[in-house]
């Protein structure tokens, strides 16, 4: 196989505009597609929608909106904190995105580093603003410094806890992105590998395969966003960590 | 004076490497995840479900660094920046 051979389709973005401004014309386009494909979804299974009897697109959209409920649920408990529409927006944009670049003609908006990068930024300052929200400005400062009892401990540690709040968005970004990137640029290797009988393999394995990544991707960032949320806004944690004598009970 | 072949020689042999020692941690990760899971589903059958979906979740975290060490490859083995032209 020569490297050659292989389209690069799914490396190369068509800029508009030079350097750190250039716009990637086709993710901003493929994101709006999406965008728009979710708000249809949505009013037209609004506009349909009979409680008790569910129909079939209902159905299915419940049951998404019933998973991601248990997950907040569960991880959250009964804290304050309303997240629940913001996390399914988050899960229904990656999920559609991952599927979109399945089709033939389209790029996935996630095979875009920059598309994650800015997804991941956002979970992330959701974190800083809850956790500001819920311990205060100040508890929000010595929260990295409050995790063991010895002074030289809690400098070093509390260093070690700021850088890991700056890796923690990259990772986000970069276990979204190159998963998707890798299946798309896969297709085009499987293309080029078996020639004549590549469409048998990409649509009876490779195809559902990739669905089952995006479903999984989509499913694990959403999932880690709202155990970052839980990590920063347990107060509960802080208190029990911190020697206070007010606090003796 | 440009020393593409070298780069691309080295890029081969990187690629190879990226590749298999991803492949390897991850296959260990998941063989240690995916047993106690059976040894989870062998001593409490009812378990079974949920103990699925977060091996599902576990595995694919384990899976994105091996994805990320392939798609570095990738980079390398079809859009090598070092190369000049």
């Amino acid at each position: 196989m020569l490297a050659a051979e292989v389209s690069n389709e799914p490396l190369v973005h068509p800029l508009l505009g030079h350097g750190f401004i250039a716009i990637n014309v086709d993710t901003a386009r493929n994101s709006l597609i999406v965008a728009a494909i979710l708000v249809i979804v949505g009013v037209v299974v609004r506009r349909q929608s009979r409680p008790g009897r569910p129909g079939g697109l209902q159905n299915l959209l419940e049951y998404f909106v019933d998973a991601i409920r248990g997950l907040v649920r569960q991880t959250l408990g009964d804290r304050p904190i309303r997240i629940l529409p913001i996390v399914i927006t988050m899960f229904a944009f990656i999920f559609l995105s991952n599927l979109i670049g399945l089709i033939p003609g389209f790029k996935s908006p996630t095979n875009d580093v920059n598309t994650t990068v800015a997804l991941a930024f956002f979970a992330i300052g959701l974190v800083h603003v809850f956790s500001v929200r819920a311990r205060g400005p100040v508890g929000y400062l010595k929260h990295y410094f409050s995790m063991v009892g010895n002074p030289i401990g809690r400098v070093l540690l509390g260093v070690l806890e700021i850088f890991q709040e700056f890796v923690k968005p990259f990772t986000l970004a970069l276990r979204l992105y190159f998963n998707i990137f890798v299946g798309e640029l896969l297709l085009a290797v499987i293309l080029v590998l078996l020639g004549i009988a590549s469409p048998i393999f990409n649509g009876l394995f490779w195809i559902p395969f990739s669905v089952f990544i995006g479903l999984i991707q989509a499913f694990i960032f959403v999932m880690l966003t709202i155990s970052y949320i839980n990590q920063g806004t347990d107060v509960h944690h802080d208190d029990a960590e911190e020697p206070s004598p007010s606090a003796a009970h | 004076m440009n020393n593409n072949g070298f780069i691309l020689g080295m890029s081969a042999v990187a690629v190879g490497l990226l590749i298999g020692l991803g492949a390897l941690g991850a296959g260990i990760g998941d063989g240690l995840v995916s047993s106690r899971v059976v040894e989870g589903t062998a001593r409490q059958p009812e378990a079974r479900a949920s103990l699925l979906g977060i091996m599902f979740i576990a595995v694919g975290i384990i899976e994105a660094l091996p994805i990320i060490a392939v798609g570095i490859a990738l980079f390398l083995l079809f859009a090598n920046p070092l190369v000049t032209k």
